[in-house]
Parts: structure tokens; C-alpha cells; sequence
């Protein structure tokens, strides 16, 4: 069979198009699979075996094209009927990964559904997880040939799916109105990708979130129903602590500030001033500092140095006998776009080790926090050095606060099926 | 009947919808597919070898209300020397609790490994072995030597074994270890008297025993009119060959025979198994007599009658002494001629075939047929066999024992 030679001109066109909108080394990609496609048609390209198949960029691809020639592509209505959630997850952040994947497990059994999560980068347990679960949930998927691999073997298997997250991060305004100190490059990679996250949320039947602001933030952009599951304490914030602290309390009061990310520098902003103001004004207090993103001492007073102790975070156990070290933890939030979406998982830690927080009112905190009986609200400056001076006033270091706030941690949030933590909707969705 | 103590049965094979080569697979597919009609509950496990995958990693099929899950092999040796992998072991037991299985049915269990025996003993579950080949015995599977030549044994001990196989140490372990796992099933089923007596003579440890007779398809409501019809239609004789072109099937005493023929009005139809058509080419054929053809690969649901009207005489030369032989009870259920070696499970009906030792000279079987297309409407009275029906039927009542 013979092949003429195409008229350059549109093709040209066309690869100047693919460069503009995707990039050269996009376009020199399609030249060389067309060059292979035309060459395999061609004598020539038979006789050498040029335009041999190349690989499927889905691992699962041949298996699809077996199934489907062997007329059993789709895997039908389930013989075992058994309820059972599979979860995806981009797990490489692990206090993410223990709110949003371990805790959704303790919903899955409260729901009466079996449970098991795979990291998405294991493509032998993901795809094992997925033939055996009634339902499916992908957390924090980024687009790229795996997430669409599940998702199209999700839709195979018929398999209902949800996409979860505790993040904006398919938010461009969330993440250009941050004020989160991150050097321009990296907020540039994050409004870059967020059409991508958007673009697997959207192949998703449901989203569920952790945040009511969240809940509106994705309702902006998709029509799909949106859940609430809310963070909560489990049985390992619930256990009595029994790890040791890196550092002691000091005789003066004690404050306690964690940072799980860089660039927090922002969110301290608001309370800087009142924090020094506090510790200036004994040099027997001590501000503890846990975890990265707080570097050069927070920013603070360099005069303070010698009262601020920096930690490195360990582990969970490690993480609540150091707050339990403190008399009171500081949850500052900036009020920004990204922070609006914050869970309120600081203020359940200071509750488990029976601290009270001074915490702004920013993000699902104030749903944590009762004014006065568990902790206090700081919203500007002045509300800062209010809610420390009432800490320095108390005979009881802020004990009993911290003891109600524990209380009311075992009352409130220790149950995931609750209405408070989940939307009846999601439950519904698993009981599907 | 159903099950009142199983409610859901795991049935395990090396290869299983929609993989199906084999007979093994044919029975443990068609077994399944009965208990299922019975009101049982079916899981399937099987391996898949997808080398895009992951080791280990499950594909699930559904087909007529039986999920399949595939289990991706890793890669290395031929199926037949994988007999322990851990790994495999826990995946399958990893199914089993999800699927919510009852109790295991496992037959062949190349490349899942014996260890699946005790890994789902260990998860609680009831185990019934089938034995379909020599795998437990013989490490080469069908105790057939490299030079093709069927090694005999009975019974079989392992000293005789030194020389066949490399390694005198390895073949210990694995009889060791195969032997082990064998003693913790259940129930050891096998499909004729002569695989239950040679297993148990060569020590084969099973705890319980039963000869659990396979069963096939019987002919369906419009065969014998299409056979009728096609042989009134034509005068040829037609022979069938079902496998591949190897010589542990006897293909090459067949294409010897037919070159000694001295005519050549008949037909002869190859059934090429394969999954892609790759087991035979018409140049294959060169210097046999008579007009040959490739007949198509076919599916025990769509297809087998037609095969079986279109042939009047099998000829099931397996060079070693197969422990069933489906297609000898298909034919002769069909009243298809048979001329079959002699021994072993292919030869437990009660139709008369003509018979031939393992190792005949092409002489003799050209002589053989050459009496047979003096014999040209000589068509034998269709032999009744159990059915795959019956088959479930016996396995459930066996079930209820455990």
C-alpha cells in the first residue's frame, strides 16, 4: 500500500500550535510519534521493525486491551458484595496522611465497611485495594498517567469514587492570597497545578473535605457534591501520653508554637508583638518552638534568644508530651484565603495533651474552641496580649482550661460518624 | 442440591476465566460454574503474567456472576518450578478475607505455590485439593523426560528422579515441602483411579483421599442432527487432533502415520488451543496424507459440539499417561471414535477405543488407521458420562464431610 507524502503546511501549523500551547519539547514528541506511526505504515518500516508498539503509558493498558478482547472488560456487578472503601492516597506527608487516610478508616468501620489504603506510588497494593473495595477514595491526587490509570480502572470496576482533601490547593485565589512567606517559585508551582487537581476532582462523582470553608471554596468551581469530614481525635490522640518529652517546662510559663510547614512566618505576624511583650516581661518564661518553618527563632526579638527553645518534631507521642511541657499552645492564623480553609487539628492536640490554646479566630478553629472554658479567641494585637495576660493571671497555669478542653475533646470530637464531624451525606455516599 | 455448611467457595487454578487454557481450567471453571448454579457463592483466583504490572498486583474480571482475581506473577522461572512463594500465599489469603470465602477449592497450583495449602488452613479455611497432573509428584509436571520420553515410574521415587532434574538437594526440598503442605489439606481429590493410586503408592501424604471423576459438557440438543447431517453429506472420514504440535501430545507419531498411508480421501482437523493462534501453521501438514485444515480455538460454552460434528475419529496420542483426558469423554459421549495410548485416566471408560502402548511406531498407528478408514461408517453408539453438573453435585456432597 502506498502512502503519499501530507501537505507540510498544515502539519507545521499544527506543531506551531502544540508549541504555543504545550511546549517544544511537547511538540517534538508528537514528531516523533507521527514520524513513527507514517514510517511503521510504510515497507520500509515493516521490514526494520521500526513502529514496533511502544508501551502503554498505563501499566494497566494491555491488561485493559486483554479484558476488553476477551469480552470481560467491565467488572460488573459485584458477586462479593461486601462494603469496602479502598483508599489512594499521595502519602508522603505523614500528619496528612494520619488525619485524612488513618481517619477515614475510623469512619469506614463506624460505617460498617471494611477499609485499606495503599500509597498511590505502589501501584501493586493501589491496584489490589481497587479490585476488592465497593468504593473508592483518592487522596490528594495529582493528575499524571497512574492517578488516571485508577480512575479509569475505578470507573472499569464500577466503582463510585471520591476525592478527598484538607487544602485549596485547586484554588488559585487560596494560594496567591496566602500569606504564607513562600519564595514566588513555589507559590508559582502551586497555582500551577491547581488546574490539574481541579481537573481529577472533577473526574470524581464526590469531594469530601475537612473544612466547612473548604466546602465553599470547591462548590466555586464544581457542581459535584461536596462532604464535610471534619479531622477528629482518635484513639491515638485520645491515650493517655506516654512518650517523653525532648525538653522540660520551664518554672516561669511555658508556651508551646508547632509548625509543620515552611514559610509560617506569616501567620505569626499577628501575635509577634504580644508574644515578646509576654516573655520580656519574665525571663523565666519560655516559648518552645516544635517542628520547621519557624527558623531564626520565629523572627523574634533577638534580646529573647536564651528563652526560646527550639524542638524538632519526632513523633506523635513525642509531639503531645512536648505540648504537655508547655502551660498553653499558640495556634496563630493569618486571615487569609488559604488559612480560611485551616482544620482544627492544633487546637485537638493542645486538648489531648490538656493544654488550652490562645488561637485565632481564623479557619474551622473557632468549632474547637470555647472562648474562656477551653482556651481563648485572639483575633488582633491587642486580643493576643488579653488572652496572655489572662494565662498569667490564673493561679492554675491554665490547667483547668486545658482539663475542660480535654474533657470536651473525648465528648465532642472522638466520633467520626458524628453529625458534627461528617456530613450525613457522606455517610450516605459509603452506605451507597 | 446446595451447601448447608459453605456459602461461599474460593476456587483457585493457575489459569481461570477469561485465561482459559487447559483442562484443568476447563474443570475448574465448569465446577464453578455449577456450585454457583447451586446457589454457591464463586471467587476465583488465578495468576496473569503482565510484565507492566507489578508483582503481585490483582486484576479483577467478572463473568456470569464469578469474580476472577488475577494475580500478576513475578518474573523468573516457568510457572511449573514456582511451588513456594510467600508472597503469593498472602495475597491469596488477602482475597479470600475480602471476598468473604468459606472454604478454598484449589487445583492446579503452579506459580501460586503449595504454601497456599497451609497459608489457608491458617486463615480457617476449610481446604479440598484437586489433583489434575503429576505436578506433586514429578517436578517436570507430566513425567515426561527432556527427551520426550515418558518416564514410567510406579511409584515414583525420587532417587530415580536424580538425572531428570538438576539438583538432588533442590528436588528434596520441594518433595519436602510440597509433601507438607499436601498433608494439611483437608481433602486430596484426583480424577481417575489410576492418578489416585500412583499419588498415594508414590507417598503422596494425603490425610483423606477421594477419586472425584471429572466431568464434561454433554452434547447439546442439536448435535447428533448436525452430526447426522454432516456425515450423510460427506463420504470422508475426518480425524481430530486437539493440542498443540508437541511431541508430549503425540504430534509426531500422527504426522509420521499419516505420511505411511497409502490413500488419502479423508479429512484431518487440528484444534489450535492457543490464545493467538500461534500452535500450527498448514506447513505443518507437508507430506501427510489427506486434506488438513486448522480448526479454531473454541470455548466449552460456544463452539465444542460443532468440533465434535465435524470429526469422526479422535486420535489422544499423549505420550504419558494423563490422569483424566476430558476429550477422550467428550467424544466418546458423541459417538466419536477414539484411537487413544494406552493407560492411565483416559483410559477409565467404558467405551471401546482403539488402544495403543505409549512409544508406538508410527507403523503401527498407520495401521491402525488404515483399518479405521476400511471401517469408514463404523460410528460407535454415543457412551454416556457424568456431567459437570454431576461432578459439582459429588464435590458439595464431599464438601458437607470436611
Amino acid at each position: 500500500m502506498a502512502y503519499g507524502v501530507p501537505n507540510p503546511l498544515p502539519l507545521a501549523t499544527r506543531l506551531r500550535a502544540i508549541a504555543r500551547e504545550e511546549g517544544t519539547r511537547a511538540a517534538l514528541g508528537r514528531v516523533a510519534n507521527y514520524g513513527r506511526i507514517r514510517l511503521a505504515q510504510t515497507t520500509v518500516g515493516k521490514a526494520v521493525g521500526f513502529g514496533a508498539a511502544a508501551r502503554s503509558v498505563y501499566a494497566l493498558g494491555p491488561t485493559w486491551q486483554h479484558l476488553a478482547k476477551n469480552g470481560v472488560f467491565f467488572g460488573g456487578e459485584r458477586a462479593a458484595a461486601r462494603r469496602h472503601l479502598a483508599v489512594i492516597a499521595e502519602a508522603s506527608l505523614p500528619q496528612c496522611t494520619r488525619y485524612r487516610v488513618d481517619q477515614m478508616s475510623g469512619l469506614a468501620r463506624a460505617c460498617g465497611m471494611g477499609f485499606s489504603a495503599a500509597d498511590h506510588r505502589d501501584e501493586a497494593e493501589s491496584l489490589t485495594a481497587l479490585q476488592m473495595a465497593s468504593h473508592v477514595m483518592l487522596y490528594r491526587l495529582e493528575p499524571g498517567a497512574r492517578t488516571w490509570m485508577y480512575l479509569y480502572e475505578a470507573r472499569r470496576l464500577g466503582l463510585p469514587v471520591l476525592y478527598d482533601l484538607d487544602d485549596p490547593l485547586f484554588s488559585v485565589p487560596a494560594i496567591t492570597g496566602s500569606q504564607v512567606s513562600l519564595p514566588e517559585i513555589l507559590t508559582r508551582h502551586f497555582a500551577d497545578a491547581a488546574p490539574g487537581i481541579l481537573a481529577v476532582m472533577g473526574a470524581c462523582d464526590a469531594i469530601s473535605v475537612s473544612t466547612p470553608a473548604l466546602i465553599e471554596a470547591v462548590s466555586a468551581f464544581l457542581p459535584r457534591p461536596v462532604y464535610l469530614r471534619r479531622n477528629y481525635a482518635d484513639s491515638d490522640m485520645l491515650a493517655d501520653i506516654g512518650a517523653a518529652a525532648p525538653v522540660a517546662g520551664g518554672p516561669g510559663l511555658t508556651l508551646a508554637l508547632a509548625s509543620g510547614s515552611d514559610g509560617r512566618l506569616g501567620d505569626l505576624a499577628v501575635a509577634r508583638p504580644a508574644i515578646e511583650r509576654f516573655l520580656a516581661a519574665d525571663p523565666a518564661r519560655r516559648l518552645i518552638l516544635i517542628g520547621h518553618g519557624l527558623d531564626h527563632h520565629a523572627g523574634l526579638d533577638p534580646s529573647l534568644l536564651r528563652q526560646i527553645l527550639p524542638v524538632p518534631f519526632q513523633d506523635y507521642p513525642a509531639y503531645l508530651a512536648q505540648l504537655a511541657e508547655a502551660d498553653a499552645v499558640l495556634v496563630p492564623l493569618a486571615n487569609d484565603p488559604f488559612n480560611l480553609c485551616k482544620s482544627a487539628v492544633r487546637v485537638f492536640d493542645a486538648a489531648s495533651a490538656g493544654r488550652p490554646v490562645i488561637a485565632s479566630p481564623v479557619g474551622d478553629l473557632p468549632a474547637a474552641v470555647r472562648h474562656g472554658r477551653t482556651g481563648w479567641l485572639a483575633q488582633g494585637e491587642a486580643d493576643w496580649d488579653a488572652a496572655l495576660q489572662a494565662l498569667a493571671a490564673r493561679e492554675d497555669r491554665g490547667r483547668e482550661l486545658g482539663r475542660a478542653a480535654k474533657a470536651e475533646l473525648h465528648r465532642e470530637w472522638s466520633d467520626p460518624a458524628a453529625a458534627r464531624v461528617t456530613d450525613a451525606g457522606l455517610r450516605e455516599w459509603l452506605a451507597s | 442440591m446446595t451447601s448447608a455448611r459453605f456459602r461461599h467457595v474460593l476456587v483457585v487454578n493457575v489459569h481461570f476465566d477469561p485465561d482459559n487454557y487447559g483442562g484443568a481450567t476447563i474443570v475448574a471453571k465448569e465446577v464453578a460454574r455449577h456450585l454457583l448454579a447451586a446457589g454457591i457463592q464463586v471467587s476465583a483466583v488465578a495468576t496473569m503474567q503482565a510484565e507492566e504490572l507489578p508483582p503481585y498486583a490483582v486484576v479483577r474480571s467478572h463473568r456470569d456472576g464469578i469474580d476472577t482475581f488475577r494475580i500478576n506473577m513475578p518474573p523468573g522461572p516457568a510457572p511449573t518450578l514456582r511451588y513456594w512463594d510467600d508472597q503469593m500465599t498472602a495475597r491469596v489469603v488477602q482475597i479470600a478475607s475480602q471476598v468473604g470465602a468459606d472454604v478454598a477449592h484449589l487445583h492446579c497450583l503452579q506459580g501460586l505455590g503449595a504454601g497456599l495449602i497451609p497459608g489457608l488452613r491458617g486463615f480457617g479455611l476449610p481446604v479440598v485439593l484437586s489433583v489434575h497432573d503429576f505436578w506433586w509428584l514429578c517436578q517436570r509436571q507430566f513425567m515426561v523426560q527432556p527427551d520426550g520420553r515418558y518416564c514410567g515410574q510406579d511409584p515414583v521415587r525420587l532417587g530415580q528422579c536424580v538425572g531428570c532434574v538438576s539438583g538432588r538437594a533442590q528436588l528434596n526440598e520441594r518433595n519436602q515441602k510440597l509433601f507438607a503442605a499436601v498433608r494439611q489439606a483437608d481433602l486430596v481429590t484426583f480424577p481417575s483411579a489410576f492418578a489416585h493410586g500412583l499419588s498415594l503408592r508414590s507417598g503422596l501424604p494425603a490425610r483423606r483421599s477421594a477419586i472425584l471423576e471429572n466431568g464434561i459438557n454433554h452434547p447439546g440438543p442439536g448435535f447428533f442432527d448436525d452430526q447426522a447431517q454432516r456425515r450423510a453429506a460427506s463420504s470422508e472420514l475426518t480425524f481430530g487432533f486437539v493440542g498443540g504440535p508437541s511431541a508430549v501430545k503425540g504430534w509426531p507419531l500422527v504426522r509420521e502415520a499419516f505420511k505411511r498411508l497409502d490413500r488419502a480421501d479423508f479429512r484431518g482437523v487440528v484444534v489450535d488451543g492457543s490464545l493467538d493462534g500461534s500452535w500450527w501453521r498448514p506447513s505443518m501438514f507437508q507430506g501427510m496424507r489427506g486434506r488438513w485444515n486448522i480448526h479454531p480455538r473454541f470455548e466449552q460454552a460456544a463452539g465444542l459440539d460443532q468440533f465434535y460434528a465435524s470429526i469422526d475419529v479422535l486420535l489422544f496420542l499423549s505420550q504419558w499417561r494423563e490422569t483424566f483426558g476430558l476429550v477422550v469423554r467428550e467424544a466418546i459421549s458423541r459417538g466419536v471414535r477414539v484411537i487413544q495410548t494406552e493407560g492411565g485416566g483416559a483410559t477409565e471408560h467404558r467405551a471401546k477405543s482403539r488402544r495403543l502402548p505409549i512409544g508406538a511406531s508410527p507403523e503401527e498407528l498407520s495401521e491402525i488407521l488404515g483399518q479405521e478408514l476400511q471401517n469408514r461408517d463404523g460410528h460407535p453408539d454415543p457412551v454416556p458420562c457424568r456431567s459437570f453438573a454431576d461432578q459439582a453435585e459429588e464435590l458439595m456432597v464431599l464438601l458437607e464431610t470436611l
